[in-house]
């Protein structure tokens, strides 16, 4: 073997390099270019068939690229084999070894570097321990929750001290409550080991709970990376806008100091860059007034409202435009009120 | 009878009746009676014919005495009356070794096959598992003459064998060992070869990946990551080669010849043309005795899995 994690080093910069990937006719990756610093935590998210599963693969080596390169701290991985990378994955399905116990599994890949023998009882049992799974250590796979799995796979793969993990939709054989936690002790536990963690989701919320950065994917494309925040308050493209959280998209002909739409003139915070187009804004931006705001406003009427515990949802006519708002008594079907759209929530999307 | 709900214990609603799953167990037996009817008639009873039959000495005539001793077991042993001879103990070692060596060339032969198979598209793939069980259709016996005439001497593989001095210049490939090992072969490897491509078939390649990713070389991604996957397969393929092996008698009759005489053929000849039953009885015990015997020692080497 000729590149093993070492030891002491954690958390690698990874840098995906303009890769490709095609599967006969279909191109699965139109290159991608990404830059993932040291001990971040990273997700690539999107809709499933948008590639980001095969670039997960990639970086692990399970499967080649048909251009473009890998480098993982200046050292170029891309035709590695995947027992030669120091990096480790949690599959989907965790394939867990059937046949081995837990503890077995655990110092598998421990095992095949061939560890001394107190080295791997070591690791292992600290891999038990952050994970708790002390208790289990003697249990087969099948004798184990879907939860339990979940974190020996996670033990088995950060005890070899990779320098990157790769989860590859590790949550989505849990049910809604337990994969909330896990989402969190997930993010506890990259931020205590300063690993460097890719994560693969279609799941925007788990996106925003867990990750450093976002890498938004559509058809084998990166379409916007950047911050949860910076992703969800100023997406660049419909798309973005409309799969990160919901988003009101108002279409549009650029006239002087702002936008020609349907129900009048709005106000925006920047000059689009084209003639004609969309901005978009958040639900929960939208502000309802009882008296006509002095910018930006729009005589509304309430044609569905739902009582969501936390907060109140409700589409008004005309442009079926939703809001989200906290305890309004005004909220009521066939109510007429005032909704203003501030300029700074508006946000103009790229055509 | 009336009985309280209490004393019913759990109870169960089966068309529309109101039970216990005690009673639906009980009335469920009953199916079992044509399975235990035939078990018992045709299993167990000519099972303990047999054995009591093993005990018994042949008449003047090929007639049964019933004089209770253990003579046939001591002739089984070896001991005649011209003292010992090795003659039935090779017999029974070699029809053991020539099941086992039957049994190894089958799994070495179908597992690449039964991988490949697997792997082609589904439209071929059934093309292929058909030409493996075709043969299958003709019998056993039929299929054994073909080899006969393939292995004789005006036949390419005997020339080709010819010409490289293995066999004399007009001799013929049967009969032989390697003769009756080719009929057990192809006997037998659709039955090593339809388990192993469902358990192949179905393999969970994601283990294959974990492997790789957790640093294993090849051969330890094989032993971990695939072959466990196939045991199941694996071992339904070895009893269904070894247990008929043992007892095959038509295909070392016809390709073995006279030298090459397995159990099956000592029981076939007690039976027929010796017409000593206690004897063939005596041997055929010792038969079902070594394959226990033999799927022993593999259950054990299987160690945790569950083989028979």
């Amino acid at each position: 073997m000729t590149v093993v994690a070492d030891a002491k080093q954690v958390g690698g910069t990874l840098s995906v390099e303009r890769v490709v990937k095609r599967f006969g006719e279909a191109t699965a990756l139109g290159g991608v270019s990404l830059e993932i610093k040291a001990g971040e935590f990273f997700t690539l998210l999107g809709p499933s068939g948008c590639g980001k599963t095969t670039l997960l693969r990639i970086i692990a080596g399970l499967e080649l690229p048909d251009q473009g390169r890998i480098v993982l701290l200046g050292k170029d991985l891309t035709g590695l084999p995947a027992n030669q990378r120091p990096v480790n994955t949690v599959f989907q399905s965790y394939a867990l070894f059937p046949h081995l116990s837990v503890y077995e599994n655990i110092a598998f890949g421990l095992r095949s570097r061939r560890m001394a023998p107190a080295e791997v009882e070591r690791r292992v049992k600290y891999g038990l321990e952050i994970l708790q799974l002390e208790k289990f250590a003697a249990r087969l796979p099948h004798q184990l929750s879907g939860g339990q799995k979940q974190r020996v796979a996670l033990a088995r793969a950060l005890v070899n001290e990779p320098q990157v993990l790769l989860l590859d939709e590790p949550m989505s054989a849990l049910d809604a409550k337990l994969r909330a936690e896990v989402q969190i002790q997930l993010r506890r536990l990259q931020q205590q080991l300063g690993l460097t963690f890719i994560l693969v989701t279609h799941d925007q919320d788990e996106a925003m709970a867990v990750s450093d950065r976002i890498a938004l994917m559509r058809v084998g494309h990166l379409e916007q990376s950047g911050t949860p925040d910076e992703v969800y308050e100023h997406p660049r493209t419909r798309f973005a806008a409309e799969f990160l959280g919901a988003a009101n998209l108002l279409r549009g002909k650029r006239v002087p100091g702002g936008l020609e739409v349907s129900f009048g003139r709005l106000i925006l915070p920047q000059t689009p860059a084209w003639e004609e187009g969309s901005v978009a804004i958040r639900p929960e931006r939208v502000q309802l007034r009882d008296t006509e705001p002095r910018q930006n406003g729009l005589r509304v009427r309430v044609r569905e409202a739902v009582y969501r515990g936390a907060y109140q949802e409700a589409w008004l006519e005309p442009c079926d435009l939703r809001i989200r708002t906290g305890p309004h008594p005004a909220l009521r079907v066939g109510q007429e009120l005032w909704a203003e759209l501030p300029p700074q929530a508006l946000v103009v999307l790229e055509e | 009878m009336q009985t309280t709900p209490s004393s019913l214990g759990r109870l169960v609603v089966w068309f529309g009746e109101l039970t216990t799953p005690g009673r639906l167990y009980r009335r469920g037996l009953w199916f079992l009676l044509p399975a235990v009817i035939w078990i018992l008639g045709l299993l167990v009873i000519p099972g303990l014919a047999l054995v009591a039959l093993s005990f018994a000495e042949r008449g003047q005539y090929g007639d049964v005495l019933w004089n209770w001793n253990l003579e046939n077991y001591s002739r089984l042993l070896g001991y005649g009356i011209f003292g010992w001879s090795p003659d039935t103990i090779l017999i029974l070692l070699r029809s053991l070794w020539v099941a086992f060596v039957t049994t190894v060339i089958c799994v070495v032969l179908a597992y690449p096959l039964a991988f490949f198979i697997a792997t082609q598209p589904p439209r071929t793939r059934y093309l292929w598992l058909a030409l493996v069980i075709i043969p299958f259709w003709t019998n056993l016996v039929i299929r054994t003459y073909a080899w006969q005439m393939l292995l004789s001497p005006e036949f390419p593989f005997a020339k080709v064998a010819q010409v490289l001095g293995l066999i004399p210049a007009d001799g013929a490939l049967y009969p032989s060992a390697f003769a009756v090992y080719i009929g057990m072969v192809t006997a037998f490897l659709p039955f090593v070869v339809m388990p192993l491509f469902s358990s192949v078939e179905r393999l969970d390649w994601s283990l294959v990946e974990a492997a790789q990713d957790l640093y294993s070389s090849r051969v330890r991604t094989f032993f971990q990551g695939i072959w466990p996957q196939t045991l199941p397969g694996l071992t339904v393929g070895i009893i269904l080669t070894f247990i008929p092996a043992m007892g095959m008698f038509v295909i070392p009759d016809l390709l073995g010849g006279a030298k090459y005489l397995l159990v099956g053929n000592l029981i076939q000849q007690q039976f027929y043309s010796s017409r000593d039953y206690p004897y063939g009885a005596a041997v055929s015990l010792g038969l079902m005795i070594l394959t226990l015997f033999g799927l022993a020692i593999y259950r054990r080497r299987g160690q945790g899995v569950e083989l028979v």
